[in-house]
């Protein structure tokens, strides 16, 4: 099994390969259980992985960056359990990249304990049918997540993302920011929900949808919601989804840029703050060719 | 450089908003128009600019004696037209940088490219003179600006892109006295020959820091007067009501343009 050129150089990589698995790691695999601890940079790579149920560990005091990259050119559901123990950080930067059209489930469930945080950066730009749930269980106080999500439809692509943030426990703060940009007849479908649940005081629940449809078929469709059922408690949501505004294009047109890299720049903003969150160079780079791709496939611009 | 507005009128969902406007802005002259609010100043200004919201019904605005009005508004603008606007729009994402440096480039001969690390300099100079803080660059672009950032910004992209006639729409308003202070210093040094200035605006104060050659008063549509520095002082003291008393100007009897009620049935008889 062949290492992708752009993991060659790190150091902690899992590979999990149709039936092989191939570990380049500190971290043991035991019952599709991975352990991960101390400070590390890991790279998890799922092509057509024969299992569908991964759990992972996060254990305490850890800080670990996992780069999760699905490859798959068959129909698969994979099902993955995290648990971040108390005062553990794991930012997880999840690429799916499918190179034929194929659907793609994926379930994430993220358990977070005391004083833990979880940053998610998701990259949805692939093609085909994709299936996205991420549940978020802040199930102890001062455990804090962050969602910031970039998907990108074009062609007939299919996105059908649920995301469940359930503040199970007291100053539990969630903030989620998705970025949406649909061409051609690709279709968006967002439930986005928070939960804060009675007794849950002094927690904070935001959530931030912004959608930009640019051809006449395509459909983004975002449902916001927030269950609340505390009073002393910070909430809010929105979805802003539309063409690109008429006014912001009229104020770089004049100044001088053409139509076409008016709104080239306009969505370059839509992309770039995701795209600088990324710490790893060459996944940086990576992301940035799959978007310049998926933009151009599309004739986003 | 020369800009004339010549007997223009322009309607915005079928009201007309100017009625037959006349100017000639020469390159070296700073021009600045003032009037009663609603009379067409800030339209004036995006027509010019070619705001697609606006139509003109009939008249002509040549740039060097070439018809502009048929020009898209990006054209215009590398044209050498600028407008700093009233409310500058919040382009999320996008930093200050990258706008400006895209807009730069816009104006570069073609094969050539724009020297990056000479535009970051000019770039960060431009933000010293307005006193706009370092991390302007990475900022997005008018997202979370004060009032006062947001048009201390518009100066910033008028020193960068060097036009040849430059609309400030109501650059004072949100102003407080410094910074009201550093932009009229500003957008004085970069007077020249080759420069024609358009200030709207509503009160004398912009006007002390940056001063007009010829004021002219708007309304209805219309310019009804022109006049020197003293008109100013008349106007900041009495207001309008008497320009209207003098030239026997009735409150806004706004037209409406004309409208087609259809064709009359006609028969041709051999």
């Amino acid at each position: 099994m062949k290492i992708p050129k752009y993991l060659q150089d790190k150091i902690s990589v899992i590979l999990l390969n149709e039936k092989e698995e191939l570990n380049q790691s500190k971290y043991e695999i035991t019952d599709n259980l991975i352990t991960l601890h101390s400070i590390d940079n890991v790279y998890l790579f799922i092509g057509d992985y024969h299992q569908s149920k991964i759990e992972l560990d996060i254990l305490s005091g850890s800080n670990i960056q996992l780069y999760m990259i699905f490859k798959s050119s068959k129909q698969r559901d994979y099902e993955f359990k995290f648990n971040i123990h108390e005062s553990a950080q794991l930012d997880v930067f999840t690429d799916i990249r499918n190179i034929e059209k194929v659907k793609v489930s994926l379930k994430r469930i993220f358990n977070l304990e005391k004083d833990s945080t979880l940053n998610i950066n998701n990259a949805l730009l692939n093609i085909g049918e994709t299936i996205l749930f991420d549940e978020v269980n802040l199930n102890n106080e001062f455990a804090e997540v962050s969602i910031d999500q970039l998907n990108i439809g074009s062609y007939n692509d299919v996105f059908k993302v649920n995301q469940d943030i359930k503040h199970n426990a007291k100053s539990t703060k969630s903030q989620i920011n998705n970025s949406l940009i649909c061409n051609s007849t690709a279709k968006l479908k967002y439930s986005v929900s928070g939960y804060i649940f009675k007794g849950n005081e002094l927690s904070v629940c935001d959530q931030d949808n912004k959608g930009i449809i640019l051809s006449e078929f395509g459909e983004i469709e975002v449902e916001p919601k927030l269950f609340i059922d505390e009073y002393n408690v910070e909430a809010s949501h929105g979805a802003a989804i539309g063409q690109i505004d008429e006014e912001q294009l009229y104020y770089l047109l004049s100044r001088g840029l053409s139509e076409m890299q008016a709104r080239s720049l306009i969505i370059s903003g839509y992309t770039k703050p995701f795209i600088n969150k990324i710490q790893d160079e060459d996944i940086k780079l990576m992301v940035e060719r799959q978007i310049l791709k998926k933009i151009n496939e599309g004739d986003i611009v | 450089m020369v800009l004339e507005i010549k007997d223009l009128f322009v309607s915005v969902e079928e009201t007309m908003i100017l009625q037959g406007v006349n100017l000639i802005v020469k390159g070296g002259e700073t021009h600045a128009i003032m009037g009663p609010n609603g009379t067409g100043k800030s339209t004036l200004a995006s027509i010019c600019m070619g705001h697609p919201k606006y139509k003109i019904v009939s008249g002509d605005i040549l740039l060097d004696g070439e018809s502009i009005i048929d020009k898209p508004v990006d054209e215009r603008s590398r044209m050498g037209i600028f407008l700093a606007m009233q409310n500058p729009t919040e382009v999320p994402g996008v930093t200050n940088f990258d706008f400006v440096k895209a807009a730069k480039q816009t104006r570069m001969e073609e094969g050539k490219h724009l020297r990056v690390g000479k535009f970051i300099l000019e770039f960060e100079g431009a933000s010293k003179d307005l006193k706009m803080g370092k991390g302007l660059a990475h900022r997005f672009l008018n997202q979370g600006f004060s009032g006062g950032e947001k048009k201390r910004n518009e100066v910033l992209q008028m020193k960068l892109l060097n036009p040849k006639v430059a609309f400030l729409d109501e650059i004072d308003s949100g102003l407080d006295v410094d910074a009201l202070r550093i932009v009229g210093e500003n957008v004085t040094k970069m007077k020249s020959k080759d420069l024609g200035l358009v200030l709207i605006t509503h009160y004398q104060r912009l006007l002390d820091y940056i001063v007009p050659d010829f004021v002219h008063v708007m309304i209805n549509g219309k310019i009804v007067k022109t006049g020197g520095l003293d008109l100013i002082t008349k106007i900041d003291q009495q207001g309008y009501d008497w320009v209207k008393t003098e030239l026997g100007i009735t409150d806004f009897d706004r037209r409406k343009e004309p409208v087609s009620l259809g064709f009359c049935a006609t028969k041709s008889i051999k």
